[in-house]
This record gives C-alpha cells, sequence and structure tokens, in this order.
C-alpha cells in the first residue's frame, strides 16, 4: 500500500509511471515518428513561446519610441 | 491605417506578465510531471524498487505543501519578484543536478526537498503576484496562468519520454533544466515584476473606478472589502477562508486518489492500457478547456458559483463512474471530471484575494495549498487501505463522491457580495502594499 502512497500525482505531482508508459506506447502508434523528430518539433515549439513573446514585446516598445519622437499631429 | 496601427496603445505590461508566468508555470510542472518517466530506468540502473524511489516524489508533495506558507510569508513580507526569480534559477540547477544522481538520498534531497520548496515558489507567481496586477478579470487571467501547468505537462512530457528514448535519463533531466535556465529565467527577469506602481502603471481594471491625481497610481484609491487583512492570521478569524480551504481540502482529497489509484482501478474493471491511456489523456486535455472556461465564467457569474459548480460537477462525475458500468462510466467520469480538474486551484485564489486583500495573499493561499495537500495524502491513504480492507475502489471512491457535495455547498454559501472587494460600492485610499 505503501508503494501506492507515495506515488503522489494529481494536478501538485507527478504521473504514474504505468499510465505514462501507456501513453507513450499510445503516442508512438498515433504520431509514429523518430523520437528525434518529436524531440526537435516539441522543442521548436516550447523555444518558439519566449522567443515570439520577447520579440513581441521589443517590436511594442520600438513602436511606442518611435510615437514618442514622432508623433501623427 | 498605418495611423490607425500607430496610434493604439501600446499593450498593458500585465499581458507580458501573464505569458512570462504561463511559460513559468510550463516549464516547472511539466519537469515536475515527468519525474514518474525517470522512475523505471533510475531504479534499473541503481537497483532500486519503485517504493524507494516513489519515497522522493511523496516527500516532494509533502514538502511542497508545508513549505508553501512560508514561501508565501517571504513573498508578502520581502520582495515577490526576487522570490520568484531566486526559486527559478533553484528549480533550474535543481533539474540539471538530478541528472547527477548517484545515491537514492541525493534523489530524495534534490527532488523531495530543493526542488519542491523552489517550484513552490514560483508556483507563487501564478496566483499572488497576478492578483496584483489585474482586478477586472483577475479569475480569467489566473485560470490562463493555471493552464500553463496542464499544457507543460502535455508538452514536457512526452518531451521527456523521447528524449529519454534518444539519450538517457541523465541527459533528459539535464535538457529540463537547461529549459528553465536559459529560456523561463530570462522571460522572468524580462517580465516578472513585483508590483504595477514599479513600472508606473495601476493594476488592470482599476482605472476604471479610481482615477489617480497624477497618473502614477500613487493617489488612486480603490475598493476595499470588509475582510481585507494585513496579516494572514487574521483571515482565519473569518468564516470565508474556512469554506475556502475546507473545500479546496476536499479538492486534494478527491484529486489524488484518482491520479494514484487510476491504473489500478482501470484493470480492475478490464480496460486495455491504450484505452486507460487515451481516457487519461483525455481527461488531462480537457483541464486545460475546463479550467479557462471557469476563469472566465468565474469573473461573469461571481467566483464562489462557478467554484461551488465545479465541485458539485466533479461530485457527479464520480458518481456516474460508480453507477455507470464498464468503460463507459470511465469515459463520463473522465468527460465530467476533466472540466474541474485545476479550475478548483485558480478559482480559490482568486476569490481569497477579492475578500483578503493582496497584503498576506501569498501566505494565506500557501496556507490553503497545505490544505489542498494534506486532504490530498489522506486521499491516498484512504484509497489504498479501504483497498486493502475490501478489494475494491467502489467504497473510497463513494465516499470522496460524498465529500464533493458538502464542499461544493461550502463554496456555494460563501458571502462573496458581502466580503468581496469587487462589490463593495465606496472606495477608500489604497494602502501601499508592504512587499
Amino acid at each position: 500500500m505503501w508503494s501506492v502512497i507515495l506515488t503522489v500525482n494529481a494536478h501538485h505531482g507527478e504521473a504514474d509511471p504505468t499510465l505514462l508508459a501507456w501513453i507513450k506506447d499510445l503516442l508512438d502508434q498515433l504520431i509514429g515518428l523518430g523520437p528525434w523528430t518529436v524531440v526537435i518539433l516539441i522543442g521548436l515549439l516550447i523555444l518558439a513561446m519566449p522567443v515570439g513573446l520577447s520579440a513581441f514585446y521589443l517590436i511594442q516598445q520600438r513602436r511606442a519610441l518611435s510615437r514618442t519622437r514622432y508623433p501623427s499631429d | 491605417m498605418a495611423n490607425n496601427i500607430a496610434d493604439k496603445p501600446p499593450l498593458y505590461f500585465g499581458w507580458y506578465l501573464l505569458a512570462a508566468v504561463f511559460f513559468i508555470d510550463l516549464v516547472v510542472t511539466g519537469s515536475r510531471s515527468s519525474f514518474g518517466i525517470f522512475v523505471l530506468p533510475m531504479s534499473e540502473e541503481f537497483g532500486w524498487s519503485r517504493f524507494t524511489i516513489s519515497i522522493a516524489a511523496g516527500l516532494g508533495a509533502i514538502v511542497g505543501g508545508v513549505a508553501q506558507p512560508f514561501l508565501g510569508y517571504i513573498f508578502d513580507r520581502i520582495n515577490g519578484r526576487r522570490v520568484i526569480v531566486i526559486s527559478l534559477i533553484v528549480v533550474g540547477l535543481a533539474t540539471i543536478a538530478l541528472s547527477l544522481t548517484f545515491h537514492i538520498l541525493f534523489l530524495m534531497f534534490m527532488f523531495g526537498f530543493v526542488f519542491a520548496i523552489a517550484a513552490g515558489g514560483t508556483r507563487l507567481s501564478r496566483g499572488a503576484l497576478l492578483a496584483r496586477w489585474f482586478i477586472r478579470k483577475r479569475a480569467t487571467v489566473v485560470s490562463i496562468a493555471a493552464a500553463g501547468s496542464s499544457v507543460g505537462s502535455l508538452l514536457l512530457v512526452p518531451l521527456a519520454m523521447y528524449l529519454l528514448q534518444a539519450t538517457s535519463w541523465r541527459v533528459s533531466w539535464a535538457a529540463l533544466g537547461l529549459v528553465m535556465l536559459f529560456l523561463a529565467v530570462p522571460l522572468a527577469f524580462l517580465f516578472i515584476r513585483n508590483d504595477p506602481k514599479e513600472m508606473g502603471l495601476r493594476p488592470y481594471g482599476d482605472s476604471e473606478h479610481s482615477p489617480s491625481e497624477n497618473g502614477d497610481g500613487s493617489n488612486a484609491v480603490r475598493k476595499r472589502g470588509p475582510l481585507e487583512v494585513d496579516k494572514w492570521a487574521e483571515s482565519f478569524r473569518s468564516a470565508p477562508i474556512w469554506q475556502v480551504s475546507g473545500s479546496y481540502f476536499v479538492c486534494g482529497f478527491t484529486t489524488l486518489i484518482i491520479s494514484v489509484h487510476f491504473v489500478p482501478y482501470a484493470i480492475g474493471r478490464g480496460v486495455s492500457p491504450e484505452i486507460a491511456a487515451t481516457i487519461f489523456g483525455l481527461m488531462m486535455g480537457l483541464n486545460v478547456v475546463g479550467g479557462l472556461g471557469a476563469g472566465v465564467l468565474a469573473d461573469r457569474f461571481g467566483r464562489k458559483n462557478v467554484l461551488a459548480g465545479v465541485y458539485f460537477m466533479r461530485g457527479c462525475g464520480y458518481v456516474i463512474m460508480l453507477l455507470v458500468p464498464s468503460t463507459l462510466g470511465l469515459w463520463m467520469f473522465a468527460a465530467v471530471v476533466g472540466f474541474s480538474w485545476v479550475a478548483t486551484s485558480s478559482l480559490s485564489s482568486t476569490l481569497t484575494a477579492d475578500v483578503y486583500g493582496l497584503k498576506a495573499l501569498g501566505t494565506i493561499t500557501g496556507v490553503s495549498f497545505l490544505f489542498h495537500q494534506v486532504g490530498g495524502l489522506l486521499g491516498v491513504l484512504l484509497g489504498g487501505f479501504l483497498f486493502d480492507v475490501t478489494g475494491s475502489y467502489t467504497l473510497p471512491f463513494a465516499i470522496v463522491a460524498a465529500t464533493l457535495f458538502p464542499a461544493a455547498l461550502s463554496a456555494f454559501t460563501i458571502k462573496e457580495r458581502k466580503y468581496s472587494a469587487l462589490y463593495q460600492t465606496t472606495a477608500v485610499p489604497a494602502v501601499t502594499s508592504s512587499a
């Protein structure tokens, strides 16, 4: 029983290894790509978030700066 | 057209902060959720039993719960930004250090203490920090941030799975740590700010009813609830925090049990691993939708009503699972409960912020979180104990279902209109936050 107690999970914890192994098998069937391909795809997706956010912020800042330098009216 | 674009006011900085919090939650929760993937390869290499390695995970949940009020206190009293950024750096370093694991005590210390405590520090960004930045749409914003944890599990767990397949567990731990240090930490440095005042701004939605003379928020007036507190202990002398924390205890009691006991329960009902994995995946996917939807609804219909609805819905899910036989019951359970899985966290912290204000919010939500973790541990214990005694999950799940309806009632009877700052009609001069 204690082994079950200590594999604590839920929305503030870690997932059950057996369940994760099942999910992995299911993903293999569904995706059918090599491990490196999946790693690169997910990696790019994760990378795009902070890079995209920072780029958007910088564009907005530059726009705000040009507005103060060259007001439209 | 070009002029129209140029004349548009700049995007409120709080939205950047929200995106950063979302990403921090994504990588931290995603990395922690990946722990289960490393159990098998690490136990094979070192000859540890699953029980031994699981202690680290269990320890992490308990230590994280106990540490949360203290982290919240530091957040409230010293410097929120510093707590979040330092915690994030420590989480990243601890994750990399896990790749150097050589002894079970090292794993327990690094994951069960260092990672767990530091991850608690980053969790403060979701509730306590965002509440300082947003008054209007507060529930929606906190829900969006909370969705980061769900998305993190959906992205980082598969990433770690395939990285493990392609490399080794050591490389995979190191890669997760590097993602935090090189992507999340710079983002935190750039966008995490203690307070809108630091940027010469006011909280989002504040300007609608509290004009400031000089525009920097220094003379702003704001609505203040009758229960707003300066010290966290004062909040526990009133009913709403007991109602919120009591129902949050039930939240932990009813979620951890299903995560830990889902696999044996599914096997017991004759479900194949593929179907069980799909059902669990559906539940996790729906919790993103449910969490976001609950936030939007809470801003429209009141926090306590939606919170009560979420607990009621989860209770119905358990009843359906017990009453509807075969796999259909599990599918229906996943569909109903999936919506309620993470919604409670954001709704509880938003309601707490509305009623008790921001000064001690980190500590108060930390204590509430401790209730949740204790409930979770008791739920898991009860599930295991009653299964051993009765040979079935029917009784523990029936007890779990039965606790959810009083929790719904507890949330529903919170006098939100009386105590929440949102419903106050008179404004008082804003008190400067000590953090």
